[in-house]
């Protein structure tokens, strides 16, 4: 598995882990996509590590709160 | 082979079909041996018959002999040839009687057999050189009727005659009287004994041969009642192990899926089988980690709509005149369609 993927799953996690509310964690999702610019559940086992989208998905998850 | 669920129904079949094998192949032998034993049982019984019937006709010939010898004392001579002739019909059945024995005795009873039959001829012989004494001592011609072809001749006949004609040849008719005075020294008793000992050692033969028919059946029923409790067993064992290595992983499957069902997409499954059901498990997990992808998408997407639908909002709610604002709206707008597309592109 490519390091974006594996930081893509860990933000996923660490967003359900941090928010119980149903409610606050489709937000926190949306959030992390907006922050990200590209949608994070998409990113698949097969896909590239494009070193942009890891610092920027770092970036966001950092602004949230969540340690990657 | 084992590991898959169709190996184990195979390996299974054929480990079965060799017990049966085993244990059909087992009875057969049984069976076979019961066979031979009752074949032997049954050449005994008719050998046995054919000890018995000699003595009938012994008999008879003592009879016919003892006749011809008192009509030559009462002077009778044409009466006492043709009891003489009588005496020849016995005489060639007891010799087809000993013929038979001889053909067919068992090791056991063959030299036995074969010696019974000498003493006998010797005391054939004895009795015709009696009476032959008896008439020459009275100057009758006594003529011995002819036994060929009827009697069946072989080197026991001859051996008993010729054992009888050195030994009483030269007798007179006193001489040969008193023979039979004394049980050690008559040649009927003589040849009696033997038939006897023939007839018991006969018995002896055919009780072993009962026990072990006996022994052969018992051993016959044991190995069809263990042999088959034995088979059923171990068919019974190896059905309980098949349908176990089967229905155990089918009930993991079954409680996976419910788990699953139930929105528990993180279930992992345990000790997957490498059989079918193995891939099957492999194909439910995989399926769940798609849903739960599929599900974190759509969670993306509504959380991006409500974030983006906020921020557009909060900017059309600071609009002014001069639509400073708008470009937010804009950028926000092309955010959302981008991200959105992604999604689009994605499935």
């Amino acid at each position: 598995m490519g390091a974006l993927y594996d930081l893509s799953q860990r933000a996923m996690k660490g967003i359900e882990a941090r928010h119980a509310d149903p409610i606050e964690q489709i937000r926190a999702k949306g959030q992390l996509a907006v922050s990200a610019g590209f949608m994070v559940s998409l990113v698949s086992t097969g896909d590239q590590d494009d070193p942009e989208k890891i610092a920027s998905l770092r970036a966001a998850a950092e602004s949230m709160g969540i340690q990657l | 082979m084992l590991r898959s669920i169709r190996g184990r129904l195979v390996a299974a079949v054929a480990v079965m079909a060799v017990l049966l094998g085993a244990l059909i192949y087992f009875q057969s032998m049984r069976l076979s041996e019961l066979d031979t034993t009752l074949n032997d049982l049954g050449h005994l019984q008719q050998f046995k018959s054919h000890v018995l019937i000699p003595q009938k006709d012994m008999n008879q010939f003592i009879a016919a002999m003892d006749n011809t010898v008192l009509l030559l004392e009462l002077g009778e001579t044409e009466r006492a040839q043709a009891s003489y002739e009588n005496s020849v019909d016995a005489e060639q059945d007891i010799s087809a009687e000993f013929a038979f024995l001889e053909e067919n005795g068992s090791d056991e009873l063959l030299a036995l057999a074969e010696q019974t039959h000498q003493k006998w001829e010797a005391a054939t012989e004895y009795m015709k050189i009696r009476a032959e004494t008896v008439a020459a001592e009275r100057g009758i011609t006594l003529v011995r009727p002819p036994t060929e072809p009827l009697k069946v001749e072989d080197e026991h006949t001859a051996a008993g005659a010729e054992y009888a004609r050195s030994q009483y040849g030269a007798m007179n008719a006193a001489e040969l009287e008193a023979l039979m005075e004394d049980d050690a020294t008559n040649p009927l008793e003589i040849a009696d004994v033997d038939v006897d000992a023939l007839e018991e050692a006969t018995d002896e033969v055919l009780a072993q041969e009962e026990a072990e028919g006996d022994s052969t059946l018992a051993a016959a029923s044991q190995t069809v009642i263990f042999g088959s409790a034995g088979v059923l067993v171990a068919i019974l064992a190896i059905g309980a192990l098949v349908t176990t290595s089967v229905s155990r992983p089918l009930g993991q499957l079954k409680k996976g899926a419910e788990e699953i069902a139930a929105g528990n997409l993180d279930y992992k499954f345990d000790n997957v089988p490498a059989d079918e059901v193995g891939v099957v498990v492999q194909t439910v997990e995989t399926m769940s980690i798609s849903l739960k992808s599929r599900i974190r998408t759509l969670e993306e997407v509504a959380g991006l709509v409500v974030i983006t639908s906020e921020e557009i909002r909060a900017a059309a709610e600071t609009l002014q005149p001069d639509g400073s604002a708008v470009d937010t709206i804009v950028k926000k707008s092309n955010e959302l369609k981008g991200l959105v597309g992604q999604v689009l592109k994605g499935d």
